[in-house]
């Protein structure tokens, strides 16, 4: 019996500590994707042994238990300061609470740019940096990716429908797939229909720029429910229709800004997206 | 392995007792009828849909259907089929239900142009989702087969949430209505036009004939399975669905093709 408890504790863990579920990551990586220059594809193509980045979305979380790639478990999340700006990693690696100091995914997405740019890696290096920025800009698009340390226990919200459920645990998991169980090429048909002008505003700024906007917009998710609410069948779908609008545009947006960063990284004629 | 998808859909078929065809149904009926609009047609739909293909909508009336003012909606989705108040003196349906919608809909919609955009946006939605729901043999409410039930793996359901969901899946669960949209959309063009051909009255009648041949189909016992059933009714759902999507697709392009 405890065994069993321990078994389902440990499963409980895993898809509290999860993102985005691997639908999504494919399905944000197949909106870069649609999205990348002729020039960046190919260069992406030769690095990635002609696989295309839908291929790698998911790949920093399948190699979370193999040696030398434990670290990347601390590069899904970012904590932010109450205006909504990244922490100083000085302070968050310090910081008492060890959500805060494993939320490291800015600076590891700013590391596997910077790496790119460098120019000066190994084939497997280049195609590992390639795969982390893959993974690590779908998570940023996550709201509950941004740790606010000030409110950690918006974390510990739950709702109840037909068994209790974590806040956190749906948005990363039903979200989407509680209204539209699509796969790659259906996201990419779906919500790859944004004008160039608006493709202009969404990717326009830094990357710190994004993870800022994104901190003060998520912080709205968490109005949309009341902690502890029991909800019929009726009421929850009503509820479910307020969510899936902001879910499916933020995986567009994470689709359009990979995009943004593969085609600077990639294409000559593209501008790099800047980091601060 | 067919005992198992039976168990995992059987959650599937209880969940959706009040919807149509279920998300992925609509989705595939809606995935067909875009792949036959004029691209006159679907510049002109989506651009009063926010730019969105029609399939984001497919199911959209399902999802709103409890939600004032759209809780008005709640009994388009049926074609009832009974002698009590709901028939005229000709035993034809009388409004509310989906055929009747159906027709105000495109005859509100000859001159969409005059109307509000958000009038558009919202007919053009009910229509994706009607037309399917049309095709759907349980959703002509025979006041006999209301209350028929089955039994699936032991355990009682309503023949309605069966169809709804539970005969398409079975076959195709995991399958993406994209892909489902491609298998099933086969016809010639000459096929295609003869299914198109008519009106929706017309239609009405054809489904409530498949909806009787259905029903007349369950075994005796009522204890489904795919040999006894399943495997013959699979057939007319993707039938149902197929002939729905290029029918919805006539329906938008006679309206929105000008």
């Amino acid at each position: 019996m405890k065994k069993f408890i321990t078994i389902i504790v440990a499963l409980l863990t895993i898809q509290s500590a999860s993102a985005w579920s691997k639908a999504i990551h494919a399905g944000i990586a197949a909106i870069a994707d649609a999205n990348l220059t002729e020039q960046t594809k190919e260069s992406i193509r030769q690095a990635l042994d002609g696989r295309n980045i839908v291929y790698s979305a998911h790949w920093m979380y399948d190699m979370e238990k193999t040696k030398g790639f434990e670290q990347t478990k601390n590069w899904r999340s970012v904590a932010v300061a109450k205006n909504n700006k990244p922490l100083n990693p000085k302070k968050s690696l310090h910081h008492k609470e060890d959500i805060v100091r494993r939320a490291q995914g800015l600076e590891a997405l700013a590391a596997a740019i910077r790496a790119i740019e460098s120019e000066k890696l190994s084939k497997e290096e280049l195609a590992n940096n390639i795969r982390y920025i893959v993974t690590i800009v779908g998570d940023l698009h996550c709201p509950t990716h941004y740790i606010y340390p000030e409110a950690l226990e918006l974390r510990k919200m739950s709702f109840t429908y037909n068994k209790k459920q974590s806040y956190v645990s749906y948005w990363e998991h039903t979200s989407v797939a509680g209204t539209f169980n699509w796969k790659s090429n259906e996201f990419v048909h779906q919500l790859n229909r944004k004008s160039a002008e608006q493709i202009a505003a969404i990717t326009k700024g830094s990357i710190t720029n994004w993870v800022t906007k994104n901190a003060a917009e998520y912080r709205e998710i968490y109005s949309l429910l009341e902690n502890g609410t029991t909800f019929s069948q009726k009421d929850f779908r009503n509820w479910q229709n307020k969510i899936y609008p902001i879910s499916t545009e933020q995986v567009a947006i994470a689709g359009y800004r990979l995009a943004a960063i593969l085609n600077g990284l990639f294409d000559s004629n593209v501008p790099n997206v800047k980091i601060k | 392995m067919k005992k198992l998808n039976l168990l995992l859909l059987f959650a599937v078929a209880f969940s959706c007792t009040a919807m149509a065809w279920d998300n992925r149904g609509h989705s595939t009926i809606a995935y067909i009828a875009e792949r036959h609009l004029t691209p006159r047609a679907k510049a002109n739909i989506e651009s009063y849909i926010g730019g969105r293909s029609i399939v984001y909508y497919a199911a959209w009336m399902d999802f709103n259907r409890s939600t004032p003012p759209m809780d008005v909606t709640r009994d388009w989705h049926v074609d009832y089929w009974t002698n009590e108040h709901r028939t005229d003196a000709n035993g034809n349906p009388q409004p509310p239900c989906s055929v009747s919608q159906i027709k105000r809909i495109v005859s509100d919609m000859s001159d969409f142009r005059t109307l509000s955009d958000s009038l558009v946006s919202i007919n053009i939605k009910y229509l994706v989702h009607l037309v399917g729901d049309m095709h759907c043999p349980v959703h002509i409410d025979f006041p006999t087969s209301r209350p028929m039930k089955v039994t699936m793996e032991k355990k009682p359901v309503k023949v309605h949430a069966m169809w709804d969901a539970y005969v398409l899946n079975s076959k195709h669960n995991g399958t993406s209505p994209m892909q489902l949209a491609e298998e099933f959309d086969i016809l010639s063009a000459e096929q295609i036009a003869k299914v198109q051909s008519g009106h929706p009255d017309q239609w009405h009648l054809e489904t409530v004939e498949i909806s009787k041949k259905v029903i007349s189909m369950l075994p005796e016992n009522k204890k489904v399975t795919y040999d006894n059933y399943l495997n013959e009714a699979i057939k007319y759902a993707e039938d149902r669905i197929t002939v729905a999507g290029y029918r919805l697709a006539a329906i938008l392009n006679s309206i929105f093709d000008k």
